[in-house]
């Protein structure tokens, strides 16, 4: 077992915004929160991602209480996360995939030939030396994408990473998630409504409100 | 942390720093220092001494606290009854007379016939009586006070329409007396230094060497019992040095267009 | 009105012929503005920085606190600073009082509250995004709070510049604390009062006109460093 939610909730000024009774996402799988706006998906990857500390409950990962308020920055190395309306620094596209890279201590050199491998994937690697400011939203999208993969990391955090794109970049990052899933990482991934690519290995949440409402059996059963 | 903080702010400090040794500090009025005066002094006196002198140009009043508070070595001053005060209360020692002149009190020119007077007292009361516009200083400076006492003398009390208190400086109230075409009790040296330079049309109404209207101007050394800081063998080297024949001389001699502006207090003996 | 051609003429014969005392006043006004607003921005912005990123009890009123300070006028400040540096206030063996020193400590309190306020919403109109983004590539506290700084980098810039200009043009400090000494303490500001108070309009014009020149160069300056 990857994350196993206890009881948790997180309130926004006095409002629930997100309510966790028992809920356990496996390792190494792929598992999709389905939910309309204001569902609550956007905060749950964010406690996932260690951005938000649970008002209330524990959630444990690998067995080990991680997500307190002592010990959620450590636990942030572990984890990446997409927005949905990405946020690019100042500087060039390359610049900006190459950010996280450094901080897992690559040198600049082998950080530039990841950034720009993980460009690749993402098919934006004609955008490197483009100023971040002036792209276009797929574009922007896909670059912040290719910074977060770029990462080594255990788990991916992806908020509607199709959400504004064309087709074509559709089908190109269905064949980047796939690739992940082959790389046995933990993939966690919000969407409005049921992708046609999801495998049907995939698990599922359905949020509202806050709240799971329905078990993946269900949504799975409904794509047969 | 902190001590890279603490070095940090030294090294920013040091260049500004390095100039400030030992200096002694007088602090004078603003009639002193535009007459120009200090100039010629202050490089007669580095000529001899090492010491820098560093004049801070204020008012009689502020000068007055920044000596009481031992922040300046020497005053020098116009408002004898305070300094009196100021010597009685043990704040400074050694009061020396440096220089003087006569008060004026300048007006428009049309009114200077009508207004002819052997006493300064009796055109104070024709003002009065007539609601002429005056405009005091009103800022407790010397020349305020010099002010107050003559209103006081001549049994008068300058109140309505007519009284107007600008809480300026000398200079300031002159012009606002020239735009009010009012008429006001001014030093020699600034009233003439505004007229040579065309600033004020304002024409001396009495100018007569009227006892009540003397103008004295007095060195002061702050109590070096008071405050362990004053600088007090420099402030006696300064202090004599102000009052010394050469000192005089200079006073004598300081002409702006050829009209003298202060008085010696004591002779000045030409070699 | 005639003062304010004169002024003009005035400043453009002083700038020529390198007038001394206007040097001198000057170069005053640059070292004290300069210092004073780079300590104020090493004290100031890590404040502002601190107040938009973190919450805690009673930040809302230490906010509003700072704000009210913006409102402070110059001489009370002069004042509460003259009483510390006094020969009989607690800093009074520093002997501080009537030297640049002095004007620059006015200045940075002067300063300061300019910075917390302008950088702390500068700082908040961005912060979250920026630090959310650098966390969840695996930022350290340090790293985010520096990608932070980074990002909005030009805007603190301006900050800086705002305090720069407000503190080079500010007089009450500089009159009371330094007392206007000539060729030591004296800045445009307080040379702009003397002449004032000699009713020389024109050449207090002038002198402006060079004091906005060098704040005017400051700002130029900001903008070639924007551009590389």
């Amino acid at each position: 077992m990857s994350f196993v939610f206890n009881n948790v909730r997180v309130d926004f000024d006095g409002l629930t915004a997100l309510n966790i009774h028992d809920l356990k996402i496996p390792k190494s799988k792929t598992t999709w929160i389905i939910g309309s706006n204001g569902s609550g998906k956007t905060t749950f990857l964010k406690v996932l991602a260690g951005l938000i500390i649970p008002t209330a409950g524990t959630l444990t990962y690998n067995l080990k209480e991680l997500i307190t308020r002592k010990n959620y920055k450590e636990y942030r190395q572990k984890t990446t996360m997409l927005s949905q309306e990405p946020y690019l620094f100042r500087g060039t596209v390359l610049k900006n995939v190459m950010y996280g890279l450094q901080n897992q201590k690559f040198t600049k050199k082998e950080s530039k030939l990841r950034a720009m491998k993980s460009l690749e994937h993402t098919g934006v690697a004609y955008l490197a030396k483009r100023d971040s400011k002036h792209l276009s939203v797929g574009e922007k999208k896909r670059v912040a994408l290719a910074r977060c993969v770029a990462i080594d990391c255990e788990t991916f955090l992806l908020d509607e990473p199709l959400s504004g794109l064309d087709e074509k970049s559709v089908s190109q990052i269905a064949n980047l998630i796939s690739k992940l899933s082959q790389l046995k990482k933990t993939l966690i991934i919000s969407s409005h409504g049921i992708e046609k690519f999801r495998d049907k290995q995939d698990l599922c949440i359905q949020l509202k409100s806050g709240e799971i409402e329905n078990s993946c059996k269900e949504i799975n059963q409904s794509i047969e | 942390m902190l001590q890279i903080f603490v070095l940090f702010f030294v090294l920013i400090f040091a260049p500004l720093h390095s100039t400030e040794a030992k200096r002694l500090k007088f602090a004078t009025t603003t009639s002193v220092a535009n007459s120009g005066i200090l100039s010629p002094l202050l490089f007669e006196f580095k000529k001899k001494h090492k010491t820098p002198v560093h004049a801070i140009i204020t008012g009689t009043g502020k000068a007055l606290e920044m000596g009481k508070h031992g922040d300046v070595d020497l005053i020098l001053t116009h408002a004898p009854e305070l300094e009196h005060i100021f010597i009685k209360k043990k704040y400074g020692i050694n009061k020396k007379k440096i220089m003087f002149n006569y008060f004026l009190i300048a007006g428009p020119l049309s009114y200077k016939p009508f207004l002819k007077n052997e006493n300064v007292l009796g055109v104070l009361e024709k003002i009065a009586k007539r609601k002429l516009k005056w405009i005091s200083r009103g800022d407790n400076s010397g020349t305020h006070i010099k002010e107050m006492e003559l209103w006081k003398i001549a049994r008068l009390n300058p109140r309505g329409k007519w009284y107007l208190s600008s809480g300026l400086g000398m200079g300031r109230s002159l012009i606002m007396a020239e735009e009010k075409n009012a008429f006001i009790l001014t030093d020699r040296g600034t009233y003439l230094s505004f007229l040579h330079r065309n600033k004020i049309s304002l024409r001396i109404i009495f100018g007569q060497k009227d006892p009540n209207l003397l103008n004295e101007y007095s060195l002061i050394q702050i109590n070096p019992k008071k405050h362990k800081y004053i600088l007090h063998e420099e402030a006696v080297k300064f202090s004599d040095f102000l009052v010394s024949n050469a000192a005089q001389c200079i006073i004598k001699n300081f002409k702006v267009k050829q009209v003298a502006l202060f008085n010696p207090a004591s002779t000045c003996i030409s070699k | 009105m005639g003062f304010l051609s004169d002024g003009i003429i005035d400043a453009l014969s002083l700038i020529i012929n390198f007038d001394q005392m206007v040097l001198r006043a000057a170069n005053t006004t640059i070292q004290v503005g300069v210092i004073a607003t780079v300590v104020a921005s090493l004290i100031g912005i890590p404040i502002g920085f601190f107040l938009a990123v973190f919450s805690f009890k009673g930040k809302k009123i230490l906010v509003v606190l700072t704000q009210t300070l913006l409102g402070l006028p110059t001489v009370v400040i002069g004042l509460i600073v003259y009483g510390f540096l006094s020969r009989r206030g607690p800093l009074g063996f520093t002997d501080l009082l009537f030297t640049p020193t002095a004007i620059v400590i006015g200045l940075v309190i002067l300063a300061i509250p300019i910075v917390v306020v302008f950088s702390y919403t500068t700082i908040k109109t961005v912060d979250l995004r920026v630090r959310e983004t650098a966390f969840s590539l695996g930022s350290s506290e340090l790293k985010a709070a520096w990608t932070v700084i980074r990002e909005i980098r030009y805007e603190i810039l301006a900050v800086i510049l705002a305090a720069f200009s407000r503190v080079s043009s500010e007089i009450g400090i500089a009159l009371m604390l330094g007392g206007n000494i000539k060729g030591f303490t004296r800045t445009l500001t307080t040379a702009i009062a003397l002449e004032s108070t000699k009713g020389e309009f024109a050449f207090g014009i002038a002198l402006s006109i060079i004091l906005l020149s060098i704040i005017l160069i400051a700002n130029l300056l900001s903008f070639i460093f924007r551009k590389l």
